[in-house]
């Protein structure tokens, strides 16, 4: 491990929540190296005395009656009772082992065989939608004047490049930079000779 | 009610067919139309070429009607560029590009280490067949090293407009931008005909008149032809304007900036011209008329009083 990856992994390491090999790996690399143990030094000394100053301050006791009025609302009951029943549905299918069942067997079906269930209004509302989108472009066949008005972009690009410089490289013109002057010029033939050369 | 999955994908599957013939039959339908309509495509790519090797760092695609325009700057930590350039169709298969190009290099520091800038301005005005394109290198040419190259190509689009029917306008695509933005490419589309009426008044009334169809940044002359209630002086001394329509700026109110010289033809003198208004400079909405007195340099004989006055148009279409 070297010291750029020990910094990477510092706050997992002082956390303890790296693997056992890596922590005996950044174990290995603090003791070896003065900077990085400096630095996890550090780092504790400073998360010891935001707990020091967080612990100084006690919360306000009539913070905790408004909070205790605010969750007396009947609408937050609600939302909160239907986040718990989640939560706690979710809880039991991690803990229960998975038992397979006829829907289990139909949910992991083919996608085309799985039922789906429908409510008939939005069932009528999509087939209306489609009936309304075709009479619209048979609408576009007829011959009306065109009117300029703001276009959104095409979608097409134009030719294929000859080679693609990898996504996230550092450009840096000044490499090209010679000192001279800029020159502009036209080319009148595929094999790329130059033809009324300006500059 | 319960339907089968599938049963909804058929069923979409068939609307979209539906729906995207009436779609194709409408596109074929407007290229048909658009025979008269022609756009241009600029396809704007910066190459890095190197030992052979080519490879792209940005490609910009500028597609609008006759008379789009484009701007290609270059920005760096010592060096920026900025080409401008100015696109009109002038025959069938024949662009006119006038284009401005200014670069300023860091040079070094003073003494009192301020920065000394190296800048350079250049004009040059091509015309460019559609088997062409334009080669740009903004730091001049370099067979031995690495070189930055812009290319300009330009085609033939025949896509007016879109399936409904819609006029394209002006298109910019960044199919690849370069790193860190150090290339950036800006498309905009200005009137570049114009129509500019001279009137010679005097004394408030109007003995002489022209009228010339301007290109944006092109220098025309036009000769004031004196009218029948010109005098003999006026009628032996026509106006003549050398005028050049600078800038178009669409704000709240269109303004057209121009620069213009009058001379007297002293045709007496064997057609000597003598100078009455050297760089003169306006800027007016289109359809405003701007008025300058000509004082006694024109026909100061006469005793009357003399106004040049202009008026500028968008040309028709």
């Amino acid at each position: 491990m070297d010291c750029k990856e020990f910094r990477d992994l510092l706050d997992l390491y002082v956390d303890g929540e790296l693997s056992s090999e890596a922590i005996a790996t950044a174990n290995v690399h603090s003791s070896e190296c003065q900077s990085c143990r400096r630095a996890r030094a550090e780092l504790l000394a400073l998360r010891q005395a935001l707990k020091t100053v967080v612990a100084r301050h006690q919360v306000p006791t009539e913070l905790v009656a408004n909070v205790h009025t605010i969750f007396r609302s009947p609408w937050l009951k609600l939302l909160l009772g239907a986040r718990s029943r989640a939560v706690r549905i979710l809880g039991d299918s991690i803990r229960r082992p998975p038992t397979i069942s006829k829907s289990h067997a139909q949910a992991t079906a083919p996608l085309w065989k799985r039922p789906v269930s429908l409510p008939a209004p939005f069932f009528a509302l999509l087939v209306l939608v489609i009936v309304a989108l075709f009479l619209w472009s048979i609408s576009l066949r007829s011959t009306k004047a065109p009117r300029a008005d703001l276009a959104p972009l095409d979608g097409q690009t134009s030719i294929d490049p000859a080679h693609r410089r990898p996504a996230g490289e550092a450009f840096d013109i000044s490499r090209y930079d010679r000192g001279q002057r800029a020159t502009m010029y036209k080319v009148s033939s595929p094999t790329g000779r130059s033809s009324g050369s300006v500059r | 009610m319960k339907i089968q999955t599938r049963a909804i994908f058929f069923f979409l599957l068939a609307s979209i067919i539906v729906l995207s013939g009436g779609r194709l039959r409408s596109a074929q339908s407007s290229e048909n139309q658009s025979d008269t309509l022609k756009r241009i495509r600029f396809q704007i790519a910066a190459y890095e070429e190197s030992a052979g090797q080519r490879s792209l760092i940005s490609e910009t695609t500028v597609e609008g009607p006759q008379g789009s325009d484009f701007n290609v700057e270059l920005q760096g930590e010592r060096f920026e560029m900025s080409a401008n350039f100015l696109t009109d169709l002038v025959g069938p298969d024949v662009l006119k590009i006038r284009a401005k190009l200014k670069t300023r290099r860091l040079y070094g520091y003073s003494e009192r280490n301020l920065p000394l800038y190296e800048e350079d301005n250049q004009q040059e005005t091509l015309d460019l067949g559609f088997d062409e394109k334009i080669v740009l290198l903004p730091f001049g040419r370099n067979d031995s090293s690495e070189q930055l190259k812009i290319e300009i190509t330009p085609t033939i689009s025949l896509t007016p407009y879109f399936t409904s029917g819609k006029v394209r306008s002006l298109e910019i695509e960044f199919p690849k931008i370069s790193p860190g933005g150090a290339i950036r490419v800006e498309a905009l589309k200005l009137p570049h005909n114009f129509v500019i009426e001279a009137t010679l008044l005097e004394d408030g009334r109007e003995v002489a008149r022209g009228e010339g169809g301007y290109l944006i940044q092109e220098p025309r002359e036009i000769v004031l032809q004196p009218s029948d209630k010109a005098g003999s002086e006026v009628a032996s001394n026509p106006l003549v304007v050398n005028l050049t329509v600078e800038r178009f700026t669409r704000s709240r109110e269109d303004l057209i900036s121009f620069g213009f010289s009058a001379y007297r033809v002293d045709k007496q003198r064997g057609n000597q011209r003598v100078p009455v208004i050297a760089k003169g400079a306006g800027i007016g909405a289109i359809d405003s008329a701007l008025s300058y007195g000509l004082g006694g340099r024109y026909l100061n004989s006469t005793g009357k009083r003399y106004e040049l006055r202009f008026r500028v148009k968008l040309a028709p279409n």
